[in-house]
């Protein structure tokens, strides 16, 4: 059914038959769109006069802060809102001419795709197979089983999982989940993908898998609403760039023009660290375009003979003073219940300082880090956490209880909704604090401390679950943080968060390496790896595959990639000038080419 | 652990999803009807046999012995000892009495829990849910009931998993699970919060995911994998549901 005919079958039933005509891949206008959520008494106002129009095959990046209205933007277009989220909105929402404000979401199936940011909250959960997840929608549709066979096999082979068609649908990795989501609308045929955030929880790989998919249908004409914070990916395959601020599209263009724009003006958007390294190359090499990504930054530098003048002066690096290790890790190996082998025979030593730990989904991060605490306890070999024993000698996590560890090794999870439960941001930052027996003072010294580091001042009286999932993943580094824990792990902290939101992660870390502490973060996020890392540790297959300065293995592409990481674009462009150990900054490799500030 | 659905092509797995529910349903109507230790051992070993012919037995002993069985005994005991209405004395042992109408009630009690939890167990083992909804939904139930005890089959597992989550990240806040009965409610609650808050979040999400693929459409439903149906299996339905009412009507006639 196109467009036309579900509009008018919804809201104009009389002209059902006349619009039958109407392309099937619609003009989407938004005009002077005003929204604010309800919540009792309490109005939120998420979008204040939005104005948009959105053409049939663009491929339109969305991106904005927190909270600037990229998500209810996103739900106006599937109908979630108003039908299923309560709102006051004023303003037109129509199709190729046809009002949609109203119509339900049920008759926008085969029109609108969605497809979330959490990868297995929007599994159906009534599938064995990868092949029943994709067939629920078809069923629901009233599909023929052969046309639903047919369309399943294309839809899988259009994001390349076709070969995990019989495996179940939570045995899968995040990204190949944000794949089968995908492939789950794609079935549907709609005529626009509204993708919110969908690599926000995704290793490297798993975003350049589910880009590359999207590129390839946007190419094929569907119209594709891609909803992110990080624009690296998207640079090459988008056309539009659309920059929300405030409930407003404060920044609307061709993507090319308004990211180099963005890199003189941020508007709160973490540009991408080779748009402004781009920006600076034609500032010094007077060009008349922004080379955007890496591989335009390295053509251009090449072409203006650039590339064979490094300066030859070794790279910096921030690790050099270790001190003593505070955790030890001595041949541990851990197998589940299940017998898949998470570890394989690891043996490190962790001092102090930022150490982040980075690989692909399944690598053994997650796994390394719950040994550290004693949540888990080795198959073989054993783990050193010191000092905590009564003469300050290092204890074998087997031998102490988890909540007593925890005084010396706080975790913050990645899920923050498996934590959080007080009536208050203040209450839920104290918890961990109060737990370990800290008197009164210091939990209220230390959770404001922890509060103002985050950006969670404001919030503080708040309820938790009312916050968005970056600040709810803020508010459970801060209670771990409070707790004063020489050791704070940190998983997967900037995942969903704009850029203050990083900002206040990085001002953070860097406060808890300036007390003394060590910061051991788990992350996908290359940029943020490379600003913050005294030290790198690299994960494959359960077993260290590299250990050392962020500039010695951030610099090793071809090791990297084995486990799905790519280097930083900085370092990706330093590399493809052929410096071996390029620096990580933008105005370092500046220099080191010999073209930084005189 | 929780016990959940065990894929395999074989013994109950074949028989469609509404025509072996109905079969349980009318075990258990019989079993009640009647008091009758007999029937109920015949039914128990009828039943023993289905989980052997299904592949299950090895799941499901284990619940019957650490459960069941020290119940059903705990039963029989207690009745064979102190029922009132023990008039003839079975056996003597030290002192102690065993009375024949205690045992019998006691025999028929731990039985008749022997056969519903049986029938509960099998059932969740060897029923997939995906095709128990299609069943229900091909019978003209609401496709939000079908998903529900959908929902319902699969909940467990995914509780257990979540909840050892929140137990992992609480404790890594420094909670002590186990200090006293002030502690002990303290982890209740820092447990039973997320768990239900963290439902909540997560549902939402669901109800969206399945609403933009067409879940509350109405009209005619297609499915990739059909129950299993055919003439045995409309038969084994005709016939439990012929007996459920027959077994009513003798427990009120006899």
């Amino acid at each position: 059914m196109t467009i036309g005919a579900i509009a008018a079958a919804a809201e104009f039933p009389e002209a059902a038959a006349s619009v039958a005509d109407v392309p099937a891949v619609p003009t989407i206008s938004i005009r002077d769109l005003h929204l604010a959520y309800r919540e009792g008494s309490r109005v939120y106002p998420a979008l204040r006069g939005l104005d948009l129009e959105l053409r049939p095959g663009e491929f339109v990046a969305v991106t904005g802060a927190n909270g600037s209205g990229k998500t209810t933007f996103c739900r106006i277009l599937a109908g979630f809102v108003p039908e299923h989220i309560d709102a006051d909105i004023v303003g037109a929402v129509e199709f190729d001419e046809r009002p949609m404000l109203r119509v339900p979401t049920r008759d926008r199936v085969g029109l609108v795709g969605y497809v979330f940011d959490a990868p297995y909250d929007q599994l159906t959960g009534a599938a064995r197979t990868v092949e029943e997840e994709v067939a629920f929608g078809l069923e629901n549709l009233g599909i023929p089983r052969d046309e639903m066979i047919e369309r399943i096999g294309e839809a899988l082979r259009t994001v390349r999982i076709d070969h995990l068609a019989d495996r179940h649908p939570y045995s899968l990795s995040g990204g190949q989940t944000q794949r089968l989501a995908l492939a789950s609308v794609l079935a549907l045929r709609p005529s626009v993908l509204v993708l919110d955030e969908p690599t926000s929880q995704l290793d490297p790989l798993g975003t350049a898998e589910v880009v590359e998919a999207v590129g390839r249908l946007s190419r094929s004409g569907l119209s594709v609403v891609y909803v992110t914070h990080d624009l690296e990916p998207v640079l090459d395959v988008a056309d539009r760039l659309v920059v929300l601020d405030d409930g407003r599209a404060v920044v609307d263009g061709p993507i090319r023009e308004r990211v180099t724009d963005l890199a003189l003006h941020p508007r709160g958007v973490d540009v991408p660290p080779s748009v402004r390294f781009g920006a600076s190359l034609r500032e010094r090499l007077a060009l008349d375009n922004v080379p955007l990504s890496a591989d335009e930054c390295i053509a251009t530098l090449i072409d203006a003979g650039v590339a064979a003048r490094p300066t030859g002066e070794e790279a910096p690096t921030r690790s050099a003073d270790r001190g003593a290790p505070r955790i030890r890790l001595e041949g541990v190996s851990f197998s589940y219940p299940n017998g898949t082998r998470a570890l394989d025979d690891v043996s490190i030593e962790l001092d102090e300082g930022c150490i982040c730990f980075i690989g692909q989904n399944g690598s053994g991060k997650s796994t390394l880090m719950r040994h550290l605490n004693g949540l888990l306890r080795p198959t073989a070999g054993r783990v050193l956490v010191g000092p905590v024993g009564p003469e300050g000698q290092p204890v074998d996590t087997r031998e102490r209880p988890v909540h007593e560890l925890a005084r010396t090794v706080g975790v913050a999870f990645q899920n923050p909704d498996d934590q959080l439960f007080n009536r208050t941001v203040r209450d839920e930052v104290s918890f961990g604090a109060r737990s370990i027996g800290l008197s009164d003072t210091e939990i209220a010294e230390r959770v404001d401390e922890a509060l103002d580091l985050l950006d969670l001042t404001l919030a503080a009286e708040r309820r938790p679950l009312e916050l968005g999932l970056a600040a709810r993943k803020r508010v459970v580094a801060a209670s771990v943080i409070a707790m004063g824990c020489p050791i704070v792990v940190l998983d997967e902290p900037t995942s969903a968060q704009d850029a203050p939101g990083v900002a206040a992660i990085e001002r953070a870390v860097r406060h808890l390496v300036a007390t003394g502490r060590t910061a051991i973060v788990v992350s996908h996020d290359m940029e943020f790896v490379a600003r913050t890392a005294d030290r790198v540790v690299v994960m494959h297959d359960g077993s260290v595959l590299l250990d050392g300065s962020p500039t010695a293995v951030l610099a090793q592409a071809d090791a990297l990639a084995r486990t799905s990481v790519r280097p930083p674009a900085i370092v990706r462009i330093g590399l493809g000038l052929g410096l071996e150990a390029p620096p990580l900054g933008g105005d370092e490799l500046l220099a080191a080419l010999q073209l930084g500030l005189s | 652990m929780w016990l959940s659905y065990a894929a395999a092509d074989r013994g109950l797995h074949r028989l469609n999803p509404v025509a072996k529910f109905a079969c349980l349903l009318a075990a258990l109507v019989w079993t009640f009807a009647f008091e009758s230790i007999a029937l109920n051992l015949a039914m128990t070993f009828v039943m023993v046999v289905g989980a052997v012919a299904s592949g299950v037995w090895s799941r499901l002993w284990r619940p019957w012995l650490t459960v069941v069985v020290p119940f059903g005994v705990s039963a029989l005991v207690i009745h064979s000892l102190f029922n009132p209405a023990n008039a003839t004395v079975l056996a003597e042992f030290a002192g102690v009495e065993i009375g024949r109408e205690g045992a019998l009630a006691g025999g028929i009690f731990a039985s008749r829990v022997t056969i519903l939890s049986s029938s509960i167990l099998l059932f969740v083992l060897t029923t997939d849910p995906r095709l128990l909804m299609n069943a229900l939904v091909a019978r003209g139930f609401s496709t939000g009931a079908s998903y529900a005890v959908l929902a319902a089959m699969d909940l467990p597992p995914e509780l257990q998993r979540r909840t050892r989550s929140i137990w992992e990240a609480q404790q890594a806040r420094g909670l002590d699970i186990g200090s006293g009965i002030v502690g002990r409610l303290r982890s209740f609650v820092a447990i039973l919060g997320p768990l239900i808050g963290g439902a909540l979040v997560a549902t939402e999400t669901r109800t969206l995911a399945l609403e933009a693929r067409g879940f509350a459409r109405s009209g005619r439903r297609t499915f990739l994998r059909e129950s299993p149906s055919g003439p045995w299996h409309r038969l084994a339905l005709r016939a439990a549901l012929l007996a459920i009412p027959l077994a009513i009507a003798a427990r009120i006639v006899l």
